[in-house]
């Protein structure tokens, strides 16, 4: 285990750009380069065609909120002091079957449901007794996106 | 092949439709009438004559004519896309089928069905001019409309920019989806989006007139792609109008696939069982606990240490009893055969089939597997457990760990929490698993639980640690460990327990593998691809089971695999485990006799299987009356296994 678990480790190479993204303000998911569909997690070959580049791509931050856990054990002891929290997976808007694993913030638990629609927010992680701070993609509740502009 | 019984379902409207069955598996396949369809000659057609060989061997099949075709009522005209739809639901109702993959042979009929059923739909579509060589499709139109489709998320369906020249004036709003390269074709591709169908309500203008059923006199041409996926069934059928190839064969975007098994049913039997002594934290190490186990397998068996050949482990989560071990405890020098495809796990329910090919070719006669944790220790010295494995894995040390998305009772409470979603399970429901496996661990002499009672108001009442989950979803940490010894069924004949055979295994994968995250379908096991092939191996179905072991950390692991098997339909295992159901008694479906991880002890299903062979020897301390057929269910999330074992 490294020196900042619960953090990542920002320099990993398969999740660097991720969280380099996240310190952007910006979320970036894998999409493969040969046949255009996104791939998550950051793995090669692509699940989808095979083909072994993929490109990261930044997304709208929009999706819903497939499900989630509402916490009140730490497994980790660094999770303690934050209980109950509430942890689950964010369906993308512009690949439901990504699904960004997260926090849901700024809501109270009871409130929540599966198929909601979530937006990104980003804020530092931090956890007691562990250096340093890592800018992380949190999601909380959005209003329903606009209908699309129709074309003919 | 005999033509299958005809049956009729009523409509609302009182019209007479004709509808088979073929085949069964855990998930129902409803194949959607085209225009022309006739139940009486589908085997005959090159469009449906592959479908209906493949897709049975996997899955309950229901076909149907529609009404005014076919052998359905023919008084009417073919109806709107709703009276069809009310054709499909009626044949539903009558066969008890709530959840359905759908197949068709266009893409029309199928969002006309997507529509009225909760499903969704990946669908790529093309028009152009197709060749046909017998049952065989091919041109670059299909090439073009399979690219298309793989292009498309789950849930959406691209158009090209020609399919959206041909409906213009159909009301149908397309929103653009930018330009495109198709591998392996030239040119960039202007391609289009049809609002997605769980956004709701704009599809109704895709009637049945939006589309043209023929284009410049030709046969339909429109090319699709489609990913449905209704619960456990996601199937993608690749070029589906007129290939007739596409259920048969697996694609990178199924979820999951079944494991490439030879036939070894009754080759082998179970003829040893043997049991560690189940525990909190004891100080044991896992050989010791192994070794203990092994002995009195071999006892059990009337076999001494030099007469095993063949040792069966998994290098996992400290010493595991391998061949060293084995020579060093008791004291021997002879040569094995040695796999690491054995333990606990879904290794508890395959290493019979590893074991009979070894036995086969004479590479071993008496095989000996075993499986031991001390993970009760280990957790009171802070060395390990059951969240270790996880927690070393980098991707989820980097994208799941730092949002507290960790160890394994979140990961299966997010996925409780959407099977109760998708299809109404209750807390009390999955209660009715937890008091079931506590009531049998109360009569069983070795349950670690066997003197703590549970009742669905103890459950109920007991401390929520990962919503949905209380602490009485989980299972143990225990010490302990168990051990099977199999041989030839002839050998077996001459040994002194009952001949319990080795009838079927499969064993089901998922390609996602231990991200439970990104599972295709999250609300299922890997047991959707295991069970049918060892059902089919066995030769047996679902009514002929007796008793059953699945491997259960939390008891929605429980609930997915019972339907998953095959038990009940899919989303229906909450209703189907109320009250007594599970229990020794119920004459029903008797589950988890020794308590399971829940009560008996977490020794990760090498349990399970001593249990259903104590089961069918009729020695079990809660025994199933006059059990016959018994199966262990494993599972480790990548990977699922079926065992069925038969009393002979």
């Amino acid at each position: 285990m490294h020196a900042h678990f619960p953090l990542p480790e920002v320099t990993w190479e398969p999740t660097r750009e991720f969280w380099a993204g996240a310190a952007r303000g910006e979320l970036l998911i894998t999409r493969c380069d040969a046949c255009g569909r996104y791939v998550w997690y950051p793995q090669t070959p692509c699940r989808h065609c095979g083909a072994t580049r993929l490109a990261w791509t930044r997304v709208s931050g929009r999706g819903t909120l497939f499900s989630w856990s509402v916490l009140h054990h730490a497994w980790i002891p660094q999770f303690k002091a934050q209980l109950p929290f509430v942890s689950g997976l964010v369906a993308l808007q512009e690949d439901p079957g990504v699904r960004v694993v997260s926090y849901v913030v700024d809501c109270a638990p009871e409130t929540l449901r599966c198929d909601m629609p979530v937006t990104v927010v980003f804020r530092a992680l931090r956890y007691p007794g562990v250096d340093g701070a890592v800018v992380a993609p949190l999601f909380r509740p959005a209003a329903p996106s606009p209908p699309g502009t129709g074309v003919r | 092949m005999t033509r299958p019984p005809v049956h009729y379902a009523t409509t609302a409207d009182g019209l007479e439709i004709a509808y088979q069955v073929l085949g069964d598996g855990p998930i129902d396949v409803v194949i959607i009438p085209g225009l022309f369809s006739n139940i009486d000659h589908n085997a005959q057609s090159p469009f449906y004559g592959g479908y209906l060989r493949r897709i049975p061997r996997f899955a309950r099949t229901i076909v149907l004519d529609r009404r005014g075709g076919g052998i359905s009522d023919r008084e009417v005209g073919s109806g709107s896309a709703e009276d069809r739809m009310d054709d499909i639901r009626a044949v539903m109702d009558a066969v008890g089928c709530t959840r359905a993959g759908l197949l068709g042979q266009c893409a029309r009929a199928l969002v006309d069905a997507a529509r009225g059923l909760r499903l969704e739909i990946r669908a790529g579509l093309h028009t152009g001019e197709i060749e046909l060589r017998g049952a065989d499709v091919s041109g670059l139109a299909v090439h073009i409309g399979a690219r298309i489709g793989a292009l498309a998320a789950a849930g959406e369906v691209l158009v090209s920019g020609t399919v959206r020249d041909l409906v213009v004036g159909s009301g149908l709003q397309f929103d653009d989806h930018g330009e495109h390269e198709l591998r392996g074709i030239d040119g960039r591709w202007r391609l289009l989006v049809l609002p997605r169908v769980s956004d709701g309500g704009d599809l109704a203008s895709f009637s049945p007139t939006a589309v043209p059923p023929r284009v410049n006199g030709r046969a339909r041409t429109v090319q699709t792609r489609l990913d449905v996926d209704a619960g456990s069934c996601t199937r993608v059928l690749d070029g589906a109008p007129m290939s007739g190839l596409v259920c048969g064969r697996m694609t990178a975007t199924d979820w999951g696939f079944a494991s490439d098994l030879d036939d070894t049913s009754g080759e082998i039997a179970i003829v040893g069982i043997g049991d560690a002594e189940y525990t909190k934290a004891s100080g044991r190490t896992t050989q010791q606990i192994a070794a203990q186990a092994t002995a009195r397998a071999l006892d059990d068996a009337g076999l001494t240490s030099s007469d095993i050949d063949g040792v069966m482990y998994i290098p996992f989560s400290g010493d595991q009893f391998d061949d060293a071990a084995y020579r060093a405890h008791f004291g021997t020098t002879h040569d094995m055969w040695v796999s690491q495809k054995g333990g606990g796990m879904v290794w508890a329910g395959s290493a019979p089939y590893d074991a009979a090919l070894a036995i086969r070719s004479g590479q071993a006669k008496y095989v000996l597997n075993t499986f031991s944790v001390a993970w009760a220790t280990q957790r009171s010295q802070m060395v390990g457990g059951p969240g270790h494995v996880h927690a070393e894995d980098l991707y989820k040390q980097n994208l799941e760990v730092p949002f507290g998305w960790f160890p394994q009772p979140v990961y299966f409470a997010t996925i409780a929490r959407r099977h109760m979603y998708e299809f109404g399970t209750t807390p009390e429901q999955l209660g009715a698993i937890a008091v079931a496996c506590r009531r049998h661990a109360m009569l069983h002499p070795t349950a670690v639980m066997r003197h703590t009672p549970l009742t669905l108001d103890d459950y109920l009442r007991s401390p929520l640690i990962a919503e949905p989950f209380r602490k009485e979803d989980c299972c143990l940490i225990s010490d302990g460990g168990a051990a099977y010894i199999m041989t030839s069924l002839e050998r077996a004949r001459d040994l002194r327990q009952p001949v319990i055979a080795v009838l079927g295994v499969g064993v089901g994968n998922s390609r996602t593998g231990a991200y439970w995250s990104q599972q295709g379908a999250f609300t299922s096991t890997p047991q959707v691809f295991a069970a049918p092939g060892a059902f089919a191996m066995a030769g047996i179905g679902r009514e002929d089971v007796d008793v059953l072991a699945c491997y259960d950390p939390f008891t929605i692991v429980s609930l997915m695999q019972i339907e998953d098997m095959g038990f009940c339909p899919k989303g229906n295992a909450g209703r189907f485990v109320e009250g007594d159901t599970l229990h020794f008694d119920s004459g029903k479906l008797p589950y988890n006799t020794h308590g399971g991880m829940l009560s008996h002890a977490y020794v990760l299903g090498i349990a399970h299987v001593v249990e259903i062979v104590r089961q069918l020897r009729h020695a079990a301390a809660a025994q199933v009356k006059d059990a016959q057929v018994g199966i262990y269910g494993g599972y480790t999330g990548p990977q699922a296994s079926t065992l069925i074992l038969g009393r002979r």
